[in-house]
């Protein structure tokens, strides 16, 4: 009987620490520090922004809560020369700060042969993401078999489980934001098989030869930013696909359990780093306040959002 | 009796260990579960310009134009109105306060319902004047610094545009303005802006309506699941294009496309497309674009006839019927295999015949095409070429082109091979075929001939045999009037120019 009570003692505290183990609230993740100050910008001591065309709107959002402009104003204020005229400007001296897709090889090269000094860090979030046709039975891919994929190793669906059928799979230009995370995240440059290519007209009567675009046929794979490929007219006839089983997801991306995660990048002198104009400026953006604004504005926040 | 009260005792603080466990789970928040962390926030409203409200998304958008009134757009050719229906009138480049302003007025002029015509033209000079009142769009980039460069260009150019599909004529005024300033100590290129302007109207030639976006859809057509997708699809395929205005490459879209407000006004129509403009500012692309859809992706629902009619326009008006063509089909996977011109380093045109079901003439055009695509593929790099192939300072690449006149279809292909820094090493090839529309069957050069004998001659004194004429298509020539030039069968570098009066000139006028 004593063994009885003893045994059964043993067990209810088993169970009491199991359920006191289940309450802990697991850690929050690093959540934007509320206290940071709203920095005090006019448009003229505003640090000059340049970027790709893919951050303009996170330009604006800034320029419309730091400058207290409306979206017409932001629109007019905010000029982005594109990713590579941006760093040209950055390394010119033309601009203070940059907002750019994620650095490619030649990009880092650039910054470099210009004596380097620069500092790179994220300021959102985005992920790299895949399309199949809607009708597609195959919903998730894993990363090993994407990167066979596009090394050419894996050729036809039934390989992954889905129909009999050659696998298609499209990329995109050199010069795009997408195949720079193509190279970074899955299949680096000397290793991707070569793309699908057809004609595209290129001037007023000129067509070239080039990359084709992601044609949501039954057969084909083709791939995008979150950014766009969550918009709400994007593509009808395809279905993003989940990676090694996580489907990229705003909430997926901003907790890190989606693969392919990668961002949008600040781009400065290193030197501007701390109090000073630009300084103040990303510390305010990686804020509660800052990465609310780019949530408006579309882009997935560094981390959740506290309510 | 003991032991069942031990059990029982047993039984009681098990119970009570379970329910301090749940009350340990339960947090002090009254019964509800941690809020869950934040990932999206509303979004942010949109800029509005030129008078369009971005944010002003109809729920459901439908289309207004009735009953479908024309047959699927499946037919191979289109009716195309060539002749002139519209006047445009130059002025007299101007200088004003260091802008070289360029104009032009147009007026239609050819159509039967004088009142109508006389309605659209008041329309349109209404546009042109409103473009004019304007004030300059880029006076912001005047600034000291770009005052001082030299060069310093400004220009400002206004301009009106007709187009016609089917029954429905559109009418367009343009507005384009542009500053390029040059350091005058280093000739870096200080300022680089323009801006792009446009108004447009359509009308049904029928019965004098002017037309909104959704009338030219079928009753009840979603057009918010019609044309959005297209419009977002060619918006992010804009991602690398050039931008001619400026030279720039297009960096992509700006943000995801949320669809075209109610009663967007920016369209026009054509033979062959629904171009949608998106003025300077936009949401969605930097600079202005237009997107030009085409009418196939579109024929299930169109509302309107596609093919011209000739009954609104006065008698003498011209027109001509047209093939349908891609740039380059989409080939089954079997045929893409014999796509390839000269490698991977050449920029490739392969036009192909849209072909309707079963259209002879165009299926064996299509024939011929594939036929000449795969025998260049095949063939070894031309003398005249292999030296530029191995050169790194070489281009290299081809180009064809469909082009329709009355009774035949001209395929012109040309292999142009230079270097970048010395312009006169340029090397052209070309190969041609004319194709009778009817039969497409190739024309041969014996079609053509006046009178073989003196031909052949003719060539031969130029030191250009010719063995069969009736089993040799690769000739040209760019008007009736003018010269031929024959090409010596396979080798594409040989050319010989002939005199027009050898050859049969009727050919090119007979329907």
């Amino acid at each position: 009987m004593k063994k009885a009570i003893l045994l059964t003692v043993c067990v209810l505290t088993l169970i009491l620490l199991a359920a006191c183990g289940a309450s802990q609230p697991s850690a929050p993740p690093e959540a934007p520090d509320p206290a940071v100050n709203v920095p005090d910008f006019t448009a003229e001591s505003l640090p000059r922004l340049d970027g790709s065309t893919a951050t303009i709107p996170l330009s604006e959002g800034i320029v419309k809560s730091l400058l207290g402009y409306d979206a017409a104003q932001a629109q007019a204020f905010v000029h982005h020369n594109t990713t590579h005229n941006a760093y040209v400007n950055l390394i010119d001296g033309r601009c203070d700060l940059i907002f750019v897709t994620p650095p490619s090889e030649e990009e880092y090269a650039l910054m470099e042969e210009a004596g380097g000094g620069f500092a790179v860090e994220p300021v959102v979030k985005d992920a790299f993401v895949f399309l199949v046709n809607r009708n597609n039975p195959v919903d998730d891919i894993a990363l090993s078999d994407l990167q066979k994929i596009y090394r050419g190793e894996i050729t036809n669906w039934k390989e992954l489980g889905g129909s009999d059928a050659p696998i298609l799979p499209f990329q995109r230009p050199d010069n795009s934001g997408s195949q720079t995370l193509m190279y970074k995240l899955l299949v680096p440059k000397a290793e991707i098989m070569d793309a699908p290519t057809e004609l595209r007209p290129s001037g007023m009567d000129d067509l070239v030869d080039a990359v084709s675009d992601y044609d949501e046929g039954l057969n084909s794979i083709g791939y995008s930013v979150f950014y766009y490929a969550s918009g709400m007219y994007t593509d009808p006839d395809s279905k993003l696909i989940s990676v090694d089983g996580v489907l990229p997801t705003a909430e997926t991306i901003a907790d890190g359990t989606y693969p392919l995660t990668d961002g949008y990048y600040a781009v400065y002198r290193a030197e501007n780093d701390g109090d000073t104009p630009v300084g103040r400026l990303l510390s305010w953006l990686r804020s509660d306040a800052g990465q609310r604004t780019a949530a408006a504005e579309g882009y997935v926040p560094l981390s959740p959002l506290q309510p | 009796m003991k032991r069942q009260k031990h059990m029982r005792l047993l039984a009681a603080v098990t119970l009570l260990f379970l329910l301090a466990g749940c009350a340990l789970e339960t947090p002090d928040t009254a019964g509800t579960a941690d809020p869950a962390p934040i990932i999206s926030q509303p979004p942010a409203p949109l800029a509005a310009s030129d008078g369009i409200d971005w944010n002003d998304l109809p729920e459901t958008w439908t289309g207004t134009g009735g009953s479908r009134t024309s047959p699927a757009l499946r037919s191979n050719t289109y009716l195309c109105i060539t002749g002139s229906f519209y006047e445009e009138t130059y002025l007299p480049t101007r200088e004003i306060d260091g802008v070289s302003c360029y104009r032009s007025r147009g007026q239609l002029t050819a159509l039967r319902d004088k009142a109508l015509q006389a309605s659209i033209n008041q329309k349109l000079q209404e546009a042109l004047d409103h473009l004019e009142s304007q004030t300059d769009p880029l006076a912001a980039f005047v600034t000291e610094e770009a005052l001082a460069c030299d060069p310093l260009y400004r220009t400002s150019s206004i301009w009106p545009s007709f187009t016609l599909s089917g029954n429905l004529l559109s009418a367009g005024a343009y507005r384009f303005d542009d500053i390029y300033a040059f350091d005058s100590a280093d000739g870096r290129l200080v300022c680089s802006q323009h801006s792009t302007q446009a108004e447009f109207c359509t009308y049904d030639l029928s019965n004098g309506r002017q037309l909104t976006l959704s009338d030219l859809f079928v009753d009840g057509t979603d057009l918010n699941a019609l044309l959005n997708p297209l419009l977002s699809s060619a918006l992010s395929a804009a991602e690398g294009t050039t931008d001619w205005t400026d030279g720039t490459t297009r960096g992509g879209l700006v943000r995801p496309f949320r669809g075209l407000p109610e009663d967007y006004p920016y369209f026009s129509l054509s033979d062959t497309h629904l171009s949608i403009f998106f003025p300077m500012p936009n949401p969605y692309i930097p600079g202005s674009y237009t997107v030009d859809l085409p009418l196939e992706s579109l024929e299930e629902c169109l509302a309107q006839p596609t093919a011209a009619s000739m009954d609104y326009f006065d008698e003498g008006i011209e027109s001509q019927l047209y093939f349908r063509y891609s740039p380059s089909l989409r080939l089954s996977a079997a045929d893409e295999d014999l796509l390839t011109l000269y490698g991977q380093a050449s920029l490739t045109v392969r036009p192909y015949l849209i072909a309707a079901s079963g259209e002879p003439s165009v299926d064996a055009i299509n024939a011929d095409l594939r036929e000449i695509y795969r025998s260049l593929a095949e063939q070894p790099l031309p003398a005249e070429l292999s030296a530029y192939a191995e050169d790194p300072a070489a281009y290299l690449y081809a180009n064809s082109n469909l082009e329709f006149y009355r009774g035949y279809i001209h395929l012109s292909l040309s292999i142009l091979a230079g270097r970048s820094d010395d312009y006169d090493s340029d090397c052209t090839l070309s190969l041609n075929r004319f194709y009778d529309r009817a039969t497409g069957q190739p024309i041969p050069l014996s079609a053509i001939l006046r009178d073989p004998d003196d031909a052949l001659a003719c060539m031969a004194g130029m030191g250009f045999v010719i063995d069969d004429p009736a089993a040799h298509y690769n000739w040209y020539s760019y008007t009736p009037s003018g010269n031929f030039w024959v090409c010596a069968g396979n080798d594409l570098s040989q050319t010989c120019e002939v005199p027009a009066c050898y050859f049969n000139t009727d050919f090119f006028t007979h329907s």
